[in-house]
């Protein structure tokens, strides 16, 4: 009987207007090669963040999502949202 | 786990896992150690239901002006939209930002992946967020509540 453990990016998607990006990965167990658990994890990374120990994948989405335009916009709107609260 | 129906008439999708709880400033440069970080979520729809705790041993509270539990599983929407429901937390003086604060609150707004820390009181309790200077950071928390995201 073999047991592997493997972590796969399971979805990215980017959202919002300043380009969010909503990563899942899967950590799936298999005995035998066959799929016996899958269990998902889930963080969102944004443009004014660290993203050096993300995945490849996130990193090619994030250079061309996150453009000086947008990393600008995104640190203006989240201090003006919290500052608008009444 | 995640499901999606396709039916009109359905909740549409469903998900559960994961998320990794933490605290920071709104500089992001709080020096935090963690025994213990552990979030999970139940995404039904449009609403995310969350739990998470958090233990920690705080070297420095950073320069940042707002104290923020970061790392929820999906970016929110609408302003203090959702509910949260503080279950246990020490190590933080509400009042020391927040004169005559009564109660510790969590705020999520539009657009962000994290909440902030408020202190309500009697009157004019909006705004009142905890600055980690005076306040310091929890060195526990149990949180659990929930809010809306995208579809």
């Amino acid at each position: 009987m073999t047991i592997t453990k493997e972590t796969i990016i399971s979805q990215i998607e980017v959202v919002g207007e300043f380009k969010a990006i909503q990563i899942a990965s899967d950590t799936i167990i298999k005995e035998n090669g066959i799929e016996i658990s899958r269990t998902r994890h889930r963080k969102v990374v944004n443009s004014d963040q660290d993203i050096s120990n993300e995945d490849e994948e996130v990193k090619k989405i994030a250079n061309v999502v996150w453009t000086p335009e947008i990393k600008t916009a995104w640190v203006e709107y989240k201090e003006s949202e919290i500052n608008n609260i009444d | 786990m995640a499901i999606t129906r396709l039916n009109n008439n359905s909740i549409g999708t469903y998900e559960e896992g994961t998320w990794t709880p933490s605290f920071n400033t709104n500089n992001g440069d709080a020096n935090i150690s963690y025994s213990s970080q552990y979030g999970t979520y139940r995404k039904i729809g449009r609403l995310v239901y969350i739990n998470c705790r958090i233990s920690c041993s705080i070297t420095s509270n950073g320069t940042g002006n707002y104290l923020q539990l970061e790392g929820l599983p999906f970016t929110g929407v609408g302003d203090r939209f959702g509910g949260f429901s503080i279950g246990g937390i020490n190590g933080c003086d509400a009042t020391a930002s927040v004169g005559s604060a009564t109660m510790i609150c969590l705020n999520m707004y539009n657009g962000l992946d994290y909440l902030r820390f408020n202190g309500s009181k009697a009157s004019g309790g909006n705004g009142n967020f905890l600055n980690p200077t005076n306040t310091n950071f929890p060195t526990f928390i149990m949180v659990g509540g929930v809010y809306s995201t995208t579809a």
